[in-house]
């Protein structure tokens, strides 16, 4: 059975943000082996995937779907340049509405639905309740601008690259919820150039075979990865804009709090293709997952700590795990004790 | 000598040449920055034109050359690009580095392909700093750490390049701990 949108959690201040066990079940442990480096960690994303995982549905809607929305909400109300699209990408950001509204409505019939009369169509979104009629393609007829209104009815963040050149440009996007980049400062850049501060994986040409790959991909086969970092308490907005306020995060870690606040990060990544305009939409659906949570899986437990502890430094420096990483470590130990 | 930058979007600024079966070549030099140019101008034996932004300098410049004022040259080069024959280099010399790329986005808005726009060493380390925390963008920075003016935070200074802001990014150094501050360091 699907896991129901509970009521409104936060993602700051109180963080009152839990996991239900069916959350935790389906939680996309990102390591399929006991150590970590950068691949080209790309699949099919062949829909519908396996029943009540994240992979089902191109959108995948959970419990969490009315906080994140909320919490979208308040990242925009503080900072509108967190979402914005170049004016050539106004076909692209249609092409995102479709997909969604298409898909959306019949993955998740009871709670959106979508009528067409030729380009006059309804979209009713009962969570958020939302009930609009617009003319398709014709901005003027949304209350709000195409990407905005879309992108804040999906769970994690959008952003529509504009293929040409034989490269990829990050021309349009609403990022409230990144693992520490910029959407205002990276607007514009190509693959390799918004790739920039990565460490290790330009010298392993794994941007140049990704970029080879992604430029590839034909309407209707989406492709997926799965990226990780960590992050202190269920914060979602762990921007470089908001970095002065979560900063100091990560030094509150203590050997009794560190489960309870450290979180593991994980983004599903999707590209799929957009039909009329040529770009590639780019979700990435985040999942946190607390330590606590994440131990109660053995397996996790053990594979965690060997990760950790194999972590290349240029990583550990990378991701911001500096200061609380060697704790993390010895914390982690007691599930693994053979190791 | 300019070494490989570690941060990928960081600019790398390749020996530039003359391609004499090109139609149309056009110079434009940032007040003071001619002299890069000037043994590329006299081996041009094309169609040329040189477009200083600013006022003359103690430079020797070549006949014909036009002045433009930094206020102006958005407009006055964005019409100029727009009517230059398919066949056209621009070649662009600064002495400031954001100078080069403001430059570069006007002829590429205007259509001009990225190979046709040949780009010098920028000549001096100055940086267009964009504070990623409240947007301001500040010209002429040459330090890290570096006190934003719009937000007052102490940023550190990337070498993380975007072309769109002809800028680099500034992030907070102290944000995890106030007393960590690194000693000023001059930047490349």
């Amino acid at each position: 059975m699907r896991v129901a949108p509970k009521p409104i959690q936060t993602f700051r201040d109180d963080f009152t943000y839990t996991n239900s066990d069916d959350a935790i079940k389906r939680f996309p442990f990102p390591f399929p082996e006991d150590e970590y480096m950068y691949s080209v960690n790309i699949e099919p994303h062949a829909l519908p995937g396996p029943e009540g995982t994240v992979y089902e549905h191109l959108f995948d809607i959970d419990e969490h779907y009315l906080s994140e929305m909320a919490e979208r909400k308040i990242v925009l109300e503080e900072n509108p340049q967190r979402c914005l699209a170049m004016p050539h990408m106004d076909l692209a950001c249609w092409d995102f509405i479709d997909r969604a509204m298409t898909t959306m409505s019949q993955d998740y019939p009871e709670y959106f639905s979508l009528q067409k009369d030729g380009d006059l169509w309804t979209w009713e979104n009962r969570l958020l309740g939302i009930h609009d009629t617009f003319t398709f393609g014709d901005s003027d007829t949304l209350p709000q601008p195409a990407l905005e209104y879309m992108g804040c009815q999906v769970q994690g963040d959008i952003a529509i690259l504009d293929q040409r050149e034989n490269d990829l440009f990050l021309d349009a996007g609403i990022v409230t919820c990144p693992a520490d980049w910029s959407l205002a400062f990276d607007a514009g850049m190509s693959f390799s150039e918004w790739h920039g501060p990565v460490p290790l994986a330009h010298e392993a040409g794994i941007f140049e075979r990704a970029l080879k790959y992604l430029t590839a991909i034909p309407v209707g086969r989406p492709v997926r990865r799965l990226n990780w970092t960590l992050t202190i308490n269920a914060r979602m907005d762990t921007s470089p804009e908001t970095y002065p306020n979560w900063g100091t995060d990560r030094d509150s870690i203590t050997p009794e709090n560190i489960g309870a606040k450290v979180y593991l990060r994980v983004e599903l990544q999707v590209l799929d293709r957009m039909p009329r305009s040529n770009g590639l939409l780019f979700s990435i659906r985040t999942y946190l997952i607390s330590m606590n949570d994440l131990v109660t899986n053995p397996e996790w437990a053990k594979r965690m700590h060997r990760i950790m502890k194999t972590l290349p430094p240029e990583l550990v420096e990378y991701k911001g795990l500096s200061r609380y990483h060697p704790m993390l470590i010895k914390w982690l130990k007691q599930f693994d004790l053979e190791n | 000598m300019q070494t490989v930058p570690t941060i990928k979007s960081r600019p790398v600024y390749s020996p530039v040449e003359i391609d004499q079966a090109v139609q149309q070549h056009l110079f434009i030099a940032e007040e003071g920055a001619f002299p890069t140019l000037s043994d590329l101008y006299q081996d041009c034996e094309g169609e040329k034109s040189c477009w200083i932004v600013g006022q003359e300098s103690a430079d020797k410049l070549p006949k014909g050359c036009h002045f433009i004022d930094a206020q102006s040259f958005e407009e006055a080069f964005g019409e100029l690009f727009a009517k230059l024959p398919i066949s056209s280099n621009l070649y662009i010399a600064g002495i400031r580095e954001a100078f080069v790329w403001d430059i570069h986005k006007l002829a590429i808005q205007a259509g001009l392909a990225p190979e046709q726009i040949k780009k010098l060493q920028p000549l001096s380390n100055e940086r267009r700093l964009f504070c990623t925390h409240c947007y301001t963008l500040t010209e002429g920075v040459t330090y890290t750490p570096f006190e934003c003016p719009g937000c007052k935070r102490l940023l550190l200074v990337r070498d993380h390049f975007s072309r769109l802001h002809s800028a680099y990014v500034g992030v907070q150094i102290n944000a995890e701990d106030p007393n960590d501050i690194p000693p000023k360091e001059e930047l490349s």
